[in-house]
């Protein structure tokens, strides 16, 4: 592979008392998807704005494109996490204003902007002003000014906050097609499952420090599930004398069971045994979420309390 | 650059040609032009009628005479206004003068109370009947009466005549009877002596002066007035401007930053060259406004027939000390919008410097009346009054030494350039900076950041 599309080596930096980001080793290989995952608070847009040289760090380099993020400001789209338009301008005018920023000129900006409006579903919205817009399409509309100038790098600080269902949606679809046309693309969020279905690569960071940095393959294959569902035809039963099954609690759904496996034990094993011992209506293994990931991870790392802390977070959201 | 321009045509578009901007400069003055010509029509008192009956008890019977003249002669006067306009206008005679004969106290002068007599006069030759005149005032039958002592005409004594009123009479019309009597006794005392009043008159009114210029073409009406006047209304020009601009300044960093369009920006340009483009596109609407602000005077100069008083070198001087001071506070400006997260934080980190800025509000007065005296010589060396005091004292009659004019421009100019680098230092970190708004401390602190 060529070099990576962004580079972070041993980056640090803190405001006043907090350290927001420790030591951070990072490498984006081109042409990826990447997720930029967290809670809320866990140092990505700090880590974004010192990729995009907004702000700098205290200590480390940080290489974009093979040089400094400011040299090459014209081949990265960034949509950040503070974002805005101007409230009065047309939204045609402001897309060529920022696409000129960027370095584009010509007479061609107003076909393109015009172009991406219809493919992000607003075809009708060039002729009016930014602040007629409802959230959703205002965001829309940021999207495009990131992407307008067909940036080599994108990088989307929570490009799905705020978004509905159908929103998300495309915007995931549109971020798919950039890919297959050889764009890096990088993008935050807290919403760790979201990133589940996008990406093909995943960083993990809580409280400035990477957990995780891996490909989802990568990750499914390391960790195991461990949990099994089963939910048994009469109802009840108790599965804590079957071996190998640590604890059992009722699914939340109230259809079941979920049962956690003990240290070392086999999920197929245990499946057997239990069909063996009572009729069942439906038994499977569930697959591994990020959130399981990102809490196992922050157990193994900052020890149970965090753990527990972690997993009230992702909650929250 | 390309993008340093765009920024600043964006700066200058959505400033200049809006509709808020172009009602508030250009067609708000124009509406002060045109009203400067029909207000004087409105302030125009139609004149209002004295009528009734006055009683006169003069035991010599000349005032009397001399009374009903002057009230009748009164009504036919000229309207001095319109004349001495279009005297001013034909160039006949410069404004001191014009201002002189439009206020001449004559009837039909819109800024005088003027009033129409149509007065029955009631001649009584002693004050046998002085106690019904009384009553008769009281009941509303009399306008009034006036008693004169005999030796007011005899002797020419300074006192001795006495009007009596009612007490809800009108100001205006007992003072016009007041002036018409006086004139009366003027005209029987003169009538008495043998004198002509008329050849008295003509021979004791000071004529009008006019002064005139010899220009490089001719002559022309000289504006006295207007002379003294230029320096302030070239100062005036480029505060205005200055501020007009470099408040938009501050409020389109401010919109920027709180509508946080400020970091989609800055993926894009560096903060020195969104500062850059941000000035030079209001140092264009500036200029704007100058230029309307400035022709609107060239034409009403020209429609006085005085253009020719303002030179061309005023004009240059104008456009390198407007630049002086518009870099000047838009580097300010620039500064503080980029620390702030509105207009009130914006106001409260600004205010000593404006208090500064608001110095040439009273400056004027001195250097104008001294353009070459100690405190406009010493003030025109202090960098943010520079460009005020300096366009004050170069249009002004007095010449400047040269080496002051090239030291102004020393000192003006370094000034710009500190301020334009400190701003520059200020404004990358405070485009991305939120929450509680800097002390001027913490300004300092952040320039001296890498």
């Amino acid at each position: 592979m060529t070099e990576p599309s962004i580079s972070i080596r041993g980056v640090s930096k803190s405001f006043g008392q907090t350290q927001a980001v420790r030591d951070l080793h990072l490498d984006v290989p081109r042409g990826s998807l990447c997720g930029f995952l967290g809670p809320n608070g866990a140092g990505k847009s700090t880590t974004i704005r010192m990729i995009m040289s907004i702000i700098y760090p205290d200590a480390g380099t940080i290489e974009v494109l093979g040089g400094n993020a400011l040299a090459n400001k014209d081949r990265i789209g960034y949509l950040p996490e503070e974002r805005g338009v101007y409230r009065k301008m047309r939204v045609a005018e402001f897309l060529e204003y920022i696409a000129r920023l960027k370095g584009i000129t010509g007479s061609g900006v107003r076909k393109r902007a015009q172009a991406w409006l219809e493919r992000m579903e607003l075809p009708h919205v060039a002729r009016k002003r930014c602040q007629e817009l409802s959230k959703g399409m205002q965001q829309k509309v940021q999207f495009i000014a990131s992407i307008i100038h067909e940036p080599d790098l994108v990088i989307l600080d929570e490009p799905f906050s705020g978004l509905d269902p159908v929103n998300t949606a495309l915007l995931s679809r549109m971020m798919n097609e950039l890919q297959q046309q050889g764009t890096t693309i990088i993008f935050s969020t807290h919403v760790l499952h979201q990133a589940e279905q996008l990406c093909d690569r995943i960083f993990l960071i809580n409280h400035g420090v990477k957990l995780l940095d891996a490909t989802l393959e990568e990750i499914r294959q390391k960790f195991d599930p461990r949990t099994i569902i089963a939910d048994p035809l009469n109802g009840h039963a108790d599965f804590t004398r079957i071996p190998g099954v640590a604890a059992a609690e009722r699914a939340s759904n109230g259809n079941g069971y979920e049962l956690l496996l003990a240290e070392g034990a086999d999920p197929q094993t245990v499946m057997r045994e239990i069909i063996n011992t009572q009729p069942m209506r439906s038994i499977e293994l569930r697959r591994v979420t990020l959130d399981e990931v990102f809490v196992q991870l922050v157990m193994a790392d900052q020890g149970a309390a965090a753990a527990a802390r972690a997993m009230e977070e992702l909650k929250h959201e | 650059m390309s993008k340093v321009l765009a920024v600043a045509w964006r700066e200058f578009k959505y400033t200049a040609l809006t509709k808020a901007f172009i009602i508030g400069t250009i067609i708000f003055p124009l509406v002060i032009w045109a009203g400067m010509a029909v207000v004087p029509l409105l302030f125009k008192p139609t004149p209002t009628v004295v009528e009734g009956t006055l009683a006169i008890v003069d035991p010599t019977g000349d005032v009397v005479t001399a009374a009903m003249t002057i009230l009748n002669a009164e009504n036919t006067a000229p309207d001095p206004l319109a004349e001495s306009i279009k005297a001013a206008q034909s160039g006949a005679i410069d404004a001191q003068a014009m201002i002189a004969l439009a206020n001449d106290d004559v009837p039909g002068n819109p800024f005088s109370s003027r009033v129409q007599f149509n007065l029955n006069i009631e001649s009584h030759a002693d004050t046998a009947q002085l106690d019904s005149l009384h009553a008769r005032i009281r009941s509303g039958d009399l306008l009034g009466a006036v008693v004169l002592e005999p030796n007011v005409i005899d002797e020419m004594a300074k006192d001795g005549v006495t009007l009596y009123v009612a007490t809800q009479a009108n100001p205006d019309h007992v003072e016009a009877i007041r002036r018409a009597i006086g004139k009366a006794i003027v005209i029987a005392r003169t009538t008495r002596a043998g004198l002509d009043i008329d050849a008295i008159e003509a021979m004791t009114k000071t004529p009008i002066l006019t002064t005139r210029r010899l220009t490089e073409a001719g002559e022309a009406a000289a504006g006295i007035e207007l002379q003294k006047l230029l320096p302030i209304a070239f100062m005036f020009l480029l505060w205005v401007s200055a501020f007009a601009s470099g408040n938009y300044l501050l409020t389109s960093t401010i919109e920027e930053k709180s509508n946080k369009v400020m970091e989609v920006l800055l993926s894009a340009v560096s903060p020195l060259q969104l500062m850059t483009g941000k000035i030079l596109g209001q140092a264009v609407v500036g200029i704007m406004t100058i230029a309307v602000y400035g022709m609107l005077g060239i034409a009403a100069l020209s429609f006085f027939a005085m253009a020719d008083l303002i030179q061309i070198q005023q004009i240059i001087y104008l456009a390198l000390y407007y630049f002086m001071a518009y870099f000047m506070v838009a580097a300010m400006m620039a500064a503080v919008g980029s620390a702030v997260s509105d207009l009130q934080e914006a106001h409260a980190i600004i205010t000593p410097a404006m208090m500064v800025l608001f110095l040439p509000m009273i400056l004027f007065v001195p250097v104008s009346q001294s353009p070459n005296g100690m405190l406009a010589v010493i003030t025109s060396f202090i960098p943010l009054l520079t460009p005020f005091v300096m366009i004050i004292r170069v249009t002004a009659a007095e010449p400047v030494p040269l080496w002051q004019i090239v030291l102004s421009m020393v000192v003006g100019f370094g000034g710009v350039a500190a301020m334009i680098w400190m701003a520059g230092r200020i404004f990358r970190i405070g485009v991305l900076m939120y929450g509680k708004p800097p002390s001027l401390l913490e300004l300092l602190k952040w320039m001296r950041y890498s």
